[in-house]
């Protein structure tokens, strides 16, 4: 057993080989959750073409559940109305990658991030 | 929870928290352990016990010299959390009428800081001082903290967590002119660096057996015979260590410790050369990153011992990243509950650095091979956890 | 002959299978079991398995055992643990300890620091068979008018000199009326009674590796977690706070694996020792002016004391290792001291200086006992002064 059996196997895997991280693309939509100084950040962007959300990423800085967590949900975004994200819940996504309870500051962040994304003009 | 393939190459860079029985040792344990062997009571007054009893005391002379000591000096304990539970309690309790006054170090082991809590919760007064950045106490600040009601001075000799050495004869020297005690914590010391009981001035020395490649379980207390060192024991019952610490000993693991002891001092010289190149590279490659602080010196510690701080990055993520590296982030014995090193807070850093820091220790097993392995992961991890957040 | 041990209460030889689990954690499955990664993680899951097993041997949950380093640690653990505790407490009136006249030391000791802390301390006595005696435990027990409550009973389970076992079921039912707790040492029991927690009624139960055919150096306090436990070793934060300090893989594996080949050879052990020890008490019974020590008491199916009056029992111990078996007067720990267990139990000065205990174990045979036997004999008809008229 490894550091990898601490985490569920998703998130080993995502916070190994994350797909959507990556800093913002221009003209993309950006949000902020966390600060560094609370343990955790997580910077989330997006854009949209013909109101739908196109290409989406992630920066973070924190554990592996944050990392996963904001990979996933770049994953989800795609597709998605960004107008329906300003009360963005990231509780099922937290489930799905069987987030434990402790690391309830991961979800604020991240629902922070999208909320925060989902507001911002286009840059 | 699926687990994956194991990382192809694990590699063990944690012995300051533990280290692995030596092959010899777990031999002459061994003799302990069949029908055949050495097994009875040594308390018993037959053959058999006497036999065990022999043992017992071979081994006793093997760890006193292995730190300049008196065989009659050596209390066999249960491991460094006893002894130094029993020098500190037992000393504070049998001097009452002298003082209540304890000083010690922020920095010292959990076993040393939760005893001189519980002190203070039994009525003595603690002075915690607060070291230099790399560790280091300065033997003016023991000098301006020790009083006529000083009993003991707690000071360990290499500091587990960065390795750092204390000018422990120093500081002795002052105690023991205002009439204080002086209890030393050797237990990162004994095998990587020389221990010398009379040389430090130490009325008492805790060392432990699995730190030196001996067998978990098993420790001493080195108490200086002489007047004026009086100790109330802390385990009652059948008396044996001349009423010190009651409990029928453990041939086997004495055995064993005693062995350890032994082999310690005598690689101690070559390991050292051997681990100090050794580190001097690993500094070199890490020093090399961005952000990156070494939190003692080589000049000042052990060069076994090698704590590392790097900005920007996660400390969990870290550890996380460095899955084929067995490293600590902080004391082993504190891992129960996850928190930032109290070590580091103590020496100034915040959280965040504290948390993201690597202890890389280093031992008989480790090999070239295997440092460069390490520092090229760490490089790696480091580079992409940083590129991995956002920008600062 | 080879040379014959019979003094398996005070150690015993480790089982081969105890010392096959032992070997792989010395020095491949080393790591700290504190420690988050996987060499730590290996020891973590094998203390656990341990302590289930340790658990298991004696009706409890895992949550309640405390590992400690062996028996004595176990006893000042749950006498120190419980009263200092109790000292902690602000306003707290010093409260009563009673203890068995008959018991170890590591309780003795322990009870009597307390009592020079301001604990009162009295030692319920026994009757000549070394049985508690259960009216001066209900006298003792009750009498809060006078001398205050008892909080802190301690009575062992078998006692290491004669054997006898007390009837704790009915101790702990009187503890629990007078609302104290009841500490059981059951360390020369452990592997050689069948143990239940629930049966016994005890809050604190004592056990030790070392008398079933594990290693010396481990032991456990098992213990309600709900008794409010006052540390012996402070810092590191082991055993849930209870017991600071580095756990011993190895120690606690074998205590594990001994544990369960106690608990599946229980009734087995039981017969073939019940059968040697009745077979040496036939042989000593011949013996002229030998006395059979708590001959009618229940008792560990292995022990045996027996006195030569007018003998010294640490000058027949000599004598017999130098024929080539291994006793003991009483508790090892106690070499060449005046029992207090046979002064306790009222009897004679010349019995009590005479006695000897044999202790058997698993690898004796009827030879060794017959031989024994034949080998007390022979120092018997010696009698000190026999010669001189």
């Amino acid at each position: 057993m490894s550091a990898m059996a601490q985490y569920p196997a998703e998130v080993w895997a995502r916070f190994r080989s994350p797909a959507h991280a990556g800093a913002p693309l221009a003209g993309a939509r950006v949000g902020h959750g966390g600060e560094r100084k609370q343990g955790g950040e997580i910077e989330l962007w997006f854009t949209v073409a013909g109101g739908r959300i196109a290409r989406a990423g992630f920066r973070a800085f924190g554990c592996p559940y944050a990392v996963a967590s904001a990979d996933l949900c770049c994953q989800w975004l795609i597709g998605q109305d960004p107008g329906g994200l300003l009360e963005f819940d990231a509780s099922a996504l937290m489930e799905g990658l069987a987030v434990p309870p402790e690391r309830f500051p991961v979800k604020i962040w991240l629902e922070d991030a999208v909320r925060a994304a989902a507001r911002a003009e286009e840059a | 929870m699926d687990h994956r393939t194991e990382p192809e190459r694990f590699v063990y860079l944690d012995y300051a928290a533990t280290t692995p029985v030596d092959p010899e040792v777990a031999q002459a344990m061994c003799g302990c352990m069949t029908a055949e062997g050495v097994w009875a009571n040594p308390a018993s007054t037959h053959g058999p016990g006497r036999a065990a009893r022999e043992l017992v005391e071979t081994a006793r002379a093997q760890v006193a010299r292995a730190v300049n000591a008196q065989p009659d000096w050596v209390v066999w304990t249960s491991g460094a959390t006893e002894s130094n539970n029993l020098a500190l309690k037992g000393f504070m309790r049998a001097h009452r009428k002298r003082g209540k006054h304890l000083i010690t170090v922020k920095t010292e082991h959990k076993a040393v800081l939760d005893a001189a809590k519980w002190l203070e919760r039994d009525g003595c007064e603690v002075t915690y001082l607060v070291p230099g950045a790399d560790g280091r106490v300065d033997p003016a600040q023991v000098a301006a903290a020790l009083r006529d009601d000083t009993v003991v001075v707690a000071v360990m000799l290499v500091n587990n967590e960065i390795g750092t050495v204390q000018p422990v004869a120093e500081i002795a020297a002052l105690a023991h002119a205002r009439g204080a005690l002086v209890h030393v914590d050797a237990v990162q010391a004994l095998g990587k660096t020389p221990v010398d009981m009379v040389a430090l001035g130490a009325d008492s020395l805790a060392v432990s057996a699995h730190k030196c490649y001996g067998p978990k379980g098993i420790g001493a207390l080195v108490v200086r015979r002489a007047p004026g060192v009086v100790l109330e024991a802390q385990v009652h019952g059948g008396g044996q260590e001349r009423g010190m610490r009651s409990g029928t000993l453990p041939t086997h693991q004495i055995v064993g410790f005693g062995a350890a002891a032994e082999k310690a001092i005598a690689l101690l010289p070559t390991e050292r050369a051997r681990i100090a190149e050794l580190r001097a590279l690993l500094e070199t490659r890490l020093g090399a990153i961005p952000g990156a602080s070494i939190n003692c010196p080589a000049a000042h510690g052990v060069p076994h011992i090698l704590s590392v701080s790097f900005e920007g990055v996660h400390g969990e993520a870290l550890v996380a990243d460095l899955a084929e590296l067995a490293i600590s982030t902080g004391s082993a014995c504190s891992a129960a509950t996850p928190e930032p090193s109290y070590v580091l807070r103590a020496l100034g850093r915040d959280d965040l650095t504290a948390a993201a820091t690597l202890r890389i220790s280093m031992g008989r097993g480790t090999s070239r091979d295997d440092v460069e392995f390490a520092a090229t992961r760490i490089v790696a991890a480091v580079a992409r956890l940083r590129a991995l957040a956002p920008a600062a | 002959m080879a040379y014959v041990y019979l003094d398996h209460n005070a150690t015993t030889p480790l089982d081969p299978r105890v010392r096959e689990a032992m070997l792989p954690f010395l020095d491949q499955s080393f790591g700290n079991a504190s420690s988050l990664h996987r060499a730590g993680r290996l020891a973590r899951n094998a203390i656990d398995g341990a302590r289930a097993e340790v658990a298991a041997l004696c009706g409890a949950e895992p949550g309640q055992v405390v590992f400690t380093s062996g028996g004595t640690e176990a006893d000042n653990l749950a006498l120190h643990g419980v009263m200092d505790g109790v000292m902690g407490e602000a306003g707290a009136a010093p409260g009563r300890i009673l203890v068995s006249a008959v018991e170890h030391s590591a309780v003795l000791e322990p009870a009597r620091r307390l009592a020079r802390r301001g604990h009162p301390l009295e030692l319920l006595p026994v009757d000549g068979e070394c049985r508690l005696d259960l009216a001066a435990l209900d006298a003792a027990l009750f009498a809060v008018q006078s001398r205050g409550p008892v909080r802190l009973v301690s009575v062992m389970l078998a006692n290491n000199e004669t054997g006898v076992v007390q009837d704790i079921p009915r101790v702990a039912e009187r503890v629990r009326a007078a609302g104290a707790l009841l500490h059981v040492d059951a360390v020369q029991a452990t592997g050689k009674l069948p143990l239940d927690l629930a049966a016994l009624g005890c809050h604190l139960l004592s056990l030790s590796a070392h008398k079933m055919g594990g290693p010396k150096g481990a032991g456990a306090l098992v213990v309600d977690r709900a008794i409010a436990l006052e540390p012996l070793l402070a810092g590191g934060g082991q055993e849930h706070g209870l017991r600071g300090g580095t756990e011993p893989t190895p120690q606690l594996v074998g205590f594990g694996v001994a544990a369960v080949l106690a608990r599946a050879e229980l009734p087995e052990r039981t017969a073939r020792l019940l059968a040697l020890r009745t077979r040496l008490e036939a042989a000593l019974a011949g013996i002229a002016g030998g006395v059979a020590i708590a001959a009618a008491a229940g008792r560990l199916p292995n022990t045996v004391q027996f006195a030569l009056p007018g003998f010294d029992g640490a000058a027949l111990v000599m004598a017999l290792d130098r024929k080539g078996f291994a006793v003991a007067t009483g508790s090892a720990c106690h070499s060449g001291k005046p029992s207090h267990v046979l002064a306790a139990m009222g009897l004679p000065v010349a019995v009590a200086q005479g006695a000897i205990r044999i202790s058997l174990g698993l690898t004796n045979t009827a030879a060794d006992v017959d031989a024994f036997a034949a080998a007390l004999t022979e120092v018997a008809a010696n009698r000190p002064g026999a010669n001189w008229t």
